[in-house]
């Protein structure tokens, strides 16, 4: 079974950095949509979604992504993601969110946009 | 494992509860699989996603019987899984099918992985998603 998801929020400047750590699907995926949209509530318009620790993400995490990324631009903002690896870059260009969301190589990169 | 004995190919067959927690398990199993057969790890990336993918959508649309069948087996040098759908709407009930771009996501992503991916009959009338790798 899938191993539960470790997500961190934190914030840098006028970015609200979201570490995430594990396997993203049907199971996990309400976890990060919980932590997004806390943070959203709270205030937070600039996310940059860290996924350096994410090992697999299918489309419920997807789902979570476009639904937060929508949610930011409608208050201003903008969401960023940081370090996919490999497959989840491929996922990302499969469906066009590559396109949609940015992706940068590091948090550094992705909060100085 | 069935089969094998008898001229026939070995089937390997997985069944779960149908719950999201054990969709990590069939892309275990299918990654499993794939070392074994050794298939490229790109593909296994691939195979992991789609079988997430039909699993998702297998407890969208209910299942069958309250389980979550899959099965692989040997067809020359292409290896074959099958996910047993429920004969739910998408449209109704549960956390993914209140999402339609999700649940139009899970057939999309499988076509885009595998060009023989297709949704077909199975033997007992349940909806099969069907793919294969190489």
């Amino acid at each position: 079974m899938t191993e539960s998801l470790f997500v961190e929020p934190k914030e840098r400047g006028s970015w609200t950095v979201v570490d995430v750590k594990g396997e993203i699907d049907l199971d996990t995926a309400p976890q990060l949509k919980a932590v997004l949209g806390d943070a959203i509530k709270g205030g937070a318009i600039n996310i940059a979604v860290n996924l350096e620790g994410v090992e697999f993400l299918d489309s419920s995490g997807l789902g979570v992504l476009i639904g937060s990324l929508k949610r930011c631009k409608e208050a201003g903002g903008m969401l960023a993601l940081v370090s996919p690896r490999r497959p989840i870059r491929k996922v990302l260009s499969i469906t066009g969110l590559d396109k949609v969301i940015p992706i940068h190589d590091t948090v550094e990169e992705a909060t100085s946009a | 494992m069935t089969g094998g004995q008898n001229g026939g190919p070995p089937r390997f067959k997985l069944t779960t509860p149908l719950e999201p927690p054990y969709i990590a398990t069939a892309r275990m199993f299918a990654a499993s699989l794939a070392r074994q057969f050794d298939l490229p790890e790109d593909t296994i990336e691939d195979l992991k996603l789609a079988m997430s993918e039909a699993c998702a959508r297998a407890v969208a649309t209910g299942g069958k019987d309250g389980r979550l069948d899959v099965a692989a087996e040997r067809r020359g040098d292409r290896l074959v899984f099958e996910v047993v759908q429920g004969s739910g709407s998408l449209a109704e009930g549960g956390e993914v099918a209140t999402d339609s771009m999700e649940a139009a996501l899970h057939l999309e992503l499988i076509g885009a992985l595998f060009d023989d991916a297709e949704s077909v009959a199975g033997p007992d009338g349940a909806q099969v998603i069907r793919f294969s790798a190489a």
